[in-house]
């Protein structure tokens, strides 16, 4: 039976490996076909920010990846409210996630869930493992 | 039957071959699913 | 769903301790250790946020609190436990949350 597993992340992306780390082991976690959820709270909200340009900095730019999670059965993706507003960002400043549901005529759908911080404790709360970067 | 499988998971960004961290991960995964309780440590 | 969270870094250098706090449902139980032994440490604001999480309950690993010489400086109402003790808290509990 598929284990509900979500993968949470807390940390900005460049500074740390951390964010980079948490995506691949995401799209390897698809392999295995269980509930897949990821969450992004704290810094980790500025991972899905648009516009990222890394030429500068001579590191890759992984952000374009977010957007394949949908072409791997990660559709829900939670965003917690309170990091966003407590960073001066909203929706507008992230990435547009989008998933295609064969259930529906592949019709696109919007992967990105906007939580406040208890509707997330409660998300948590019902997974049955929970990977933390 | 309780099964504590505690993880360490390597943070240095110096991984020598890609299929290394490929199995490292998956393994991680694999006891997610299959163990009762998951442990995991990290830096 | 009972959880068992971890936290392994000082309140004071990481927002770990703080994203932990703000998750963590009545019925669960956060386990302070390697550096987040100091959020155990009375006189702090996080000691203060320990006092006032209701239906959280909180413990600390004793070894590692000796190691940074805080053993006698842990706030009231916070267990300590040792490694056993640490093995029997993610028995008790339906999954671990590590956070890093």
């Amino acid at each position: 039976m598929a284990k509900r597993f979500m993968y949470m992340n807390t940390k900005a992306p460049y500074g740390t490996v951390y964010a980079l780390e948490s995506l691949e082991v995401v799209l390897i976690g698809a392999a295995f076909e269980q509930d897949v959820s990821v969450a992004f709270i704290g810094d980790g909200v500025y991972q899905l920010a648009k516009g990222q340009d890394t030429k500068g900095i001579g590191m890759k730019n992984f952000s374009p990846t977010y957007a394949a999670l949908g072409d791997y059965d990660v559709n829900k993706i939670y965003v917690e409210k309170e990091s966003l507003e407590e960073r001066g960002l909203t929706l507008d400043d992230l990435q547009h996630l989008v998933w295609e549901d064969e259930d529906e005529d592949w019709a696109e759908k919007d992967s990105i869930r906007l939580v406040s911080r208890s509707e997330l404790a409660d998300v948590i709360d019902d997974q049955d493992v929970v990977l933390s970067f | 039957m309780d099964e504590d499988e505690a993880r360490r998971q390597g943070k240095d960004a110096n991984n020598i071959a890609e299929g290394f961290r490929i199995s490292g991960l998956g393994q991680l995964i694999e006891a997610g699913v299959e163990s009762d309780r998951l442990v995991t440590f990290g830096a | 769903m009972t959880t068992l969270h971890t936290v392994n870094k000082s309140p004071f250098s990481s927002a770990s301790f703080d994203d932990c706090l703000g998750l963590a449902k009545s019925g669960s139980t956060v386990l302070l250790f390697e550096d987040g032994v100091y959020a155990a440490t009375s006189g702090t604001e996080s000691a203060e946020a320990i006092a006032n999480a209701d239906g959280v309950t909180f413990a600390v690993l004793g070894p590692d609190a000796m190691a940074r010489g805080v053993e006698g400086k842990i706030a009231d109402g916070i267990k300590v436990v040792d490694y056993d003790g640490f093995v029997d808290l993610v028995a008790e509990h339906d999954k671990v949350h590590a956070w890093l």
